[in-house]
């Protein structure tokens, strides 16, 4: 059996030394392969959990599942699509206040140390508008970065117009040609929303409730939606922009086809077996759910809920609400008095308003039926025709 | 023990040298992208030569506290000998040409480099500095390419902003031959919209304000060159390239397209 001596004491230090050193040197190696980020990396990081909460909304579907209450900000109802929630100010402000079931910290660990992203109040308010955005004030805990500011660009609500030729007005019509080759031309994808007008000028809505926002704006005179859209440096809808993004193409393929081809109907190019080709014909046809999805018309009030922000009845290249819905104001630069998309809940299935680049006319002034030149056609009697409207922009690039 | 205590020392003197560069750092928080590299600086090496001269190197664009996309030119003054060097960084209120020496305010200076040397990537820029007293300083900034735009609001030397453009001024001007000068279309007070007031082909000149197109004694709304099936001068009266609302003609008044 081996013994200690007092000779061997001084070995057992050197040895333990060389392994502390040995320890010392791996540990050293080991901490310089995993660098610390530095703060750049770690602001992006952090920023990048809160901008994906404001484009991705509630994307666990919490809100649908009633699994949390904003009333003051956000409406619950079943005929509202999650649509309604992404690069929505007020749902991001119901998330902040810790009202969702989610844990509203924007974290991460690196090295072992915690930093979190915070959101400061400015005079009560997390955010302030500035033309298509919202702006936060926000620090980072565990950096010595200070306050900056954050800028969300909605990014949510509009399309990109592909670079073709397209031919607007009716199927009928090829007087109307136009390309937007070496133009950016982005559509918004659903109407402008009283939420959008609330949070642009809160006093050309009176005691606006909100469960009242998620609905299309139907308020504004002409010259007030102008105003919107330059507000967010935008300009009104333009009609033979509206037809290009309906008409679905004949080849995808070709952008610079010889003769553009046009199709009555947004989804399809078909006519055979589309109920509202089918009710021009039959006048017994009768209107189903199902239909209902692709063009809400009036027969639909009786039988499904109207759905806001639904992508039921989306456009070849992605902007929603084509044929029925809400009658949409709209500016026609080819034949100015034609600003009216028509086709709507207002008429029937067997109205021959319900085909696209078929426009009527709108006075601006007034919303009963005597505002409006529908032609031979009449609308269902509504004590008033509501007429939302949207917005466009240009790009810079080509 | 003494030599157990020397390696902690060694160490940790290592550690303390990885210094970030919060100045620059905070001030190109939100980097798009380098722009306008000089190609006669070669990457990754220490620049040397010529000796005692001013050297641009690259510029950043990135955006500010305003959310303005800003330009910042990069130079390095080369050391001389025992005489060292200077990094200088200058505002450029544009993507115009930063000049080949610093003629405009310059914002931020680094004293008594001894080396610099920079490598730019993809997704992002190296920046490393040698000092005098041997201090490195390191400084690796990812690019933001994403739509999200964030700046800093650390104080820092900003001037005036650019002027905001009225409506109906040009913002983006594009010449027959298809070279786009001054592109400032960030700067109309409302949106723009695009106009025929050139021969180019691929690209249009752009005017700030609500699109007035087809309507008298405003340009053209644009049909375009493949739509009209066109392909000889653009600047004639009735031009197919171009439309307006109702009965106005077209007409090419001083080389624009506009609705009479």
């Amino acid at each position: 059996m081996y013994k200690f001596s007092k000779n061997s004491i001084p070995k057992v230090f050197s040895i333990v030394g060389l392994i502390l050193i040995f320890l010392i040197i791996v540990s050293h190696f080991l901490s310089t392969k995993t660098e610390p980020e530095n703060p750049t990396q770690i602001t992006f990081k952090l920023i990048s959990q809160l901008k994906d909460r404001w484009e991705l909304g509630d994307i666990e579907n919490h809100f649908h599942k009633k699994k949390f209450t904003c009333d003051k900000l956000i409406f619950n109802a079943k005929n509202i699509d999650s649509e309604f929630l992404k690069c929505n100010p007020n749902y991001l402000e119901c998330f902040l206040n810790n009202e969702t079931p989610i844990n509203s910290e924007f974290s991460i660990v690196n090295n072992g140390k915690k930093y979190s992203l915070k959101i400061i109040k400015n005079n009560n308010q997390f955010f302030s508008q500035y033309q298509n955005s919202i702006n936060l004030n926000a620090q980072i805990i565990g950096l010595d970065l200070g306050v900056f500011r954050i800028k969300l660009q909605n990014t949510c609500n509009e399309v990109l117009l592909p670079q073709r030729i397209y031919s607007a007005g009716e199927v009928s019509d090829n007087s109307q040609v136009w390309d937007n080759l070496n133009q950016q031309i982005y559509i918004d994808k659903f109407y402008v929303s009283n939420l959008d007008i609330y949070h642009w000028d809160k006093s050309k809505l009176d005691h606006l409730e909100p469960k009242k926002f998620h609905l299309p704006n139907t308020s504004l005179s002409i010259n007030e939606r102008k105003n919107y859209c330059l507000s967010k440096r935008k300009q009104l809808l333009q009609s033979h922009v509206l037809d290009a993004a309906s008409f679905i193409p004949s080849d995808l393929s070709d952008s610079i086809p010889e003769f553009v081809y046009k199709y009555p109907y947004s989804w399809t190019k078909k006519k055979k077996g589309v109920f509202l080709y089918e009710s021009l014909d039959d006048s017994d046809y009768e209107v189903k759910a199902k239909d209902c999805e692709y063009a809400y018309v009036a027969d639909c009030l009786k039988i499904v809920d109207y759905k806001h922000f639904a992508t039921d009845s989306v456009s070849w290249m992605g902007i929603n609400n084509i044929l029925g819905h809400y009658l949409e104001f709209v500016e026609n630069k080819f034949l100015p008095s034609q600003n009216l998309k028509a086709s709507s809940f207002y008429f029937n299935a067997k109205s021959a308003w319900h085909e696209v680049g078929k426009r009527a006319s709108w006075d601006g002034v007034g919303y009963l039926k005597s505002n409006f030149d529908f032609g031979e056609f009449s609308p269902v009697s509504a004590s008033k025709y509501e007429v939302a409207f949207r917005c466009m922009r240009y790009g810079k690039d080509k | 023990m003494k030599f157990i205590l020397l390696i902690l020392i060694f160490f940790t003197s290592c550690e303390a040298t990885n210094i970030h560069n919060e100045k620059i750092l905070t001030r190109w928080i939100s980097l798009q992208k380098i722009v306008k590299i000089n190609p006669k600086i070669e990457q990754k090496k220490p620049i040397i030569k010529p000796k005692a001269t001013i050297q641009y190197l690259f510029a950043v664009a990135f955006y500010d506290r305003s959310f303005e996309l800003n330009y910042d030119c990069i130079y390095y003054e080369i050391p001389l000998n025992d005489e060292m060097g200077k990094l200088l960084i200058q505002k450029n209120y544009s993507d115009e040409i930063c000049p080949d020496y610093p003629t405009k305010e310059i914002i931020y200076e680094s004293l008594n480099v001894k080396d610099l040397n920079f490598e730019l990537k993809e997704q992002n820029m190296f920046l490393s500095l040698q000092y005098k007293d041997d201090k490195e300083k390191n400084q690796e900034m990812i690019f933001r390419k994403m739509p999200l735009k964030i700046s800093s609001s650390v104080s820092e030397v900003f001037s005036k902003k650019p002027a905001i453009l009225k409506d109906n001024e040009i913002c983006e001007k594009v010449s027959d031959d298809c070279k786009v000068t001054n592109p400032r279309c960030d700067n109309c007070k409302n949106s723009f919209f695009p106009i025929i007031n050139s021969a180019c082909k691929t690209n249009y000149s752009k005017v700030c304000g609500p699109n007035n197109c087809g309507t008298k004694g405003n340009p053209a709304c644009i049909r375009g060159y493949a739509a009209s099936k066109y392909d000889l001068d653009y600047c004639i009266n009735d031009s197919p390239i171009g439309f307006c609302e109702g009965d106005l003609r077209v007409m090419c008044i001083n080389n624009t397209l506009i609705c009479d």
